[in-house]
């Protein structure tokens, strides 16, 4: 029993659990599996708050909400990515088209708001470019390899099978590019970049939530509307929604922050 | 309103001076008859602190206990009489004499 305590501890976040971790385990061990529900909600609602994890100063709190904004702009990117490239219920023009792509805009200006800046030192530079080929080098050859394979292989004569796997390779290369790009920031710390003032940040997790909002609710629309149900337009759809709730709570955490202010 | 209702137990248990997580725990239970989940007791002290309502004292050992900031003790007694004050209107409307 007090394995699954131990390891559910484990998912907290590092800076929750090097200040709680021993104490939230000794409770969850005298509770017993009954405080295990518990134990998970408040697992995701620490993740799902990064404002809120215990900090040595504000601008450490900046910085986890700027790499928490360019997660959730990667996610909504890559959700509204697998819609356009999977057969989406989203026609290639029209007004719909016009809203995808002004969500594009919305979210590219959102990661310029959120976005660390890198220190004009030599030394930062350095740094950062050595975390970006450390996190990018896996994602980026086999996204390479992807490329090369499709361009140097008849589709026609190839296998399902090879296409499947392409295809997964494909998609792999790019979440995991998503997934590492975020931990580019992680990675670097204080003495490489500087994140962004607490009233361009909040600007920054504004237009991500307006950008999620608007293509979550034209595509679930789009999904639900007609005769059909599109079931990965309305997966998709939720899932930006959902993605506008998280920006919507790191709103207002920054907003009940008081160094944050 | 600044504190939700684990956070205003929280701070309640803290009145009295500093206590570690699981002596927190334990005044909640006296105060409410039943112990908060880890998950909602830690989530309440991480953003009790985030906020500035309280503040962590030297540990002793894997425990380290916390204390109310001036600033928390303000939150608390604000809560408390809004909370009081609604109490006592509630009570008052039912034909019920407050306590």
């Amino acid at each position: 029993m007090s394995v699954v305590a131990r390891t559910l501890v484990r998912l907290y976040p590092d800076a929750f659990r090097e200040r709680w971790g021993a104490m939230v385990e000794e409770e969850a061990r005298g509770a017993g599996w009954k405080s295990w529900p518990n134990l998970v909600a408040g697992i995701a609602d620490m993740w799902l708050h990064p404002a809120l994890w215990p900090a040595d100063s504000p601008a450490q709190r900046q910085r986890r909400v700027a790499t928490m904004g360019i997660t959730v702009a990667l996610a909504a990117w890559l959700l509204g990515h697998l819609v356009a490239e999977q057969g989406g219920p989203l026609p290639a023009d029209g007004v719909r088209s016009g809203i995808m792509h002004g969500c594009t805009t919305l979210l590219l200006l959102g990661i310029a708001l959120v976005a660390p800046r890198p220190r004009p030192t030599l030394g930062a530079t350095i740094t950062l470019l050595r975390w970006a080929v450390r996190r990018l080098a896996v994602p980026a050859a086999l996204g390479a390899s992807v490329v090369v394979l499709v361009h140097g292989v008849d589709a026609a004569a190839s296998p399902p099978t090879l296409r499947t796997a392409v295809l997964a390779g494909w998609w792999t290369a790019l979440g995991l590019g998503a997934i590492q790009i975020p931990r580019i920031f992680t990675g670097v710390g204080a003495d490489a970049v500087v994140p962004p003032h607490a009233g361009r940040l909040r600007l920054g997790v504004w237009t991500l939530a307006a950008a999620s909002a608007t293509g979550g609710a034209t595509i679930l629309g789009v999904s639900v509307a007609g005769g059909a149900l599109h079931v990965l337009g309305a997966t998709v759809g939720v899932g930006l929604l959902l993605l506008t709730a998280v920006c919507a709570g790191t709103l207002r955490d920054l907003r009940e922050l008081p160094s944050a202010g | 309103m600044q504190a939700n209702d684990a956070q205003t137990l929280v701070l309640c248990a803290l009145a009295d001076g500093p206590l570690h997580g699981y002596a927190i725990n334990t005044a909640i239970e006296e105060l409410t008859g039943e112990r908060l989940g880890p998950g909602s007791l830690y989530g309440a002290l991480t953003r009790l602190e985030s906020k500035q309502l309280i503040e962590p004292l030297d540990g002793q050992g894997r425990q380290r206990p916390v204390r109310l900031t001036p600033q928390g003790r303000e939150v608390l007694e604000r809560e408390l009489r809004t909370m009081a004050r609604v109490a006592d209107a509630g009570l008052r409307r039912l034909g019920v004499n407050p306590a």
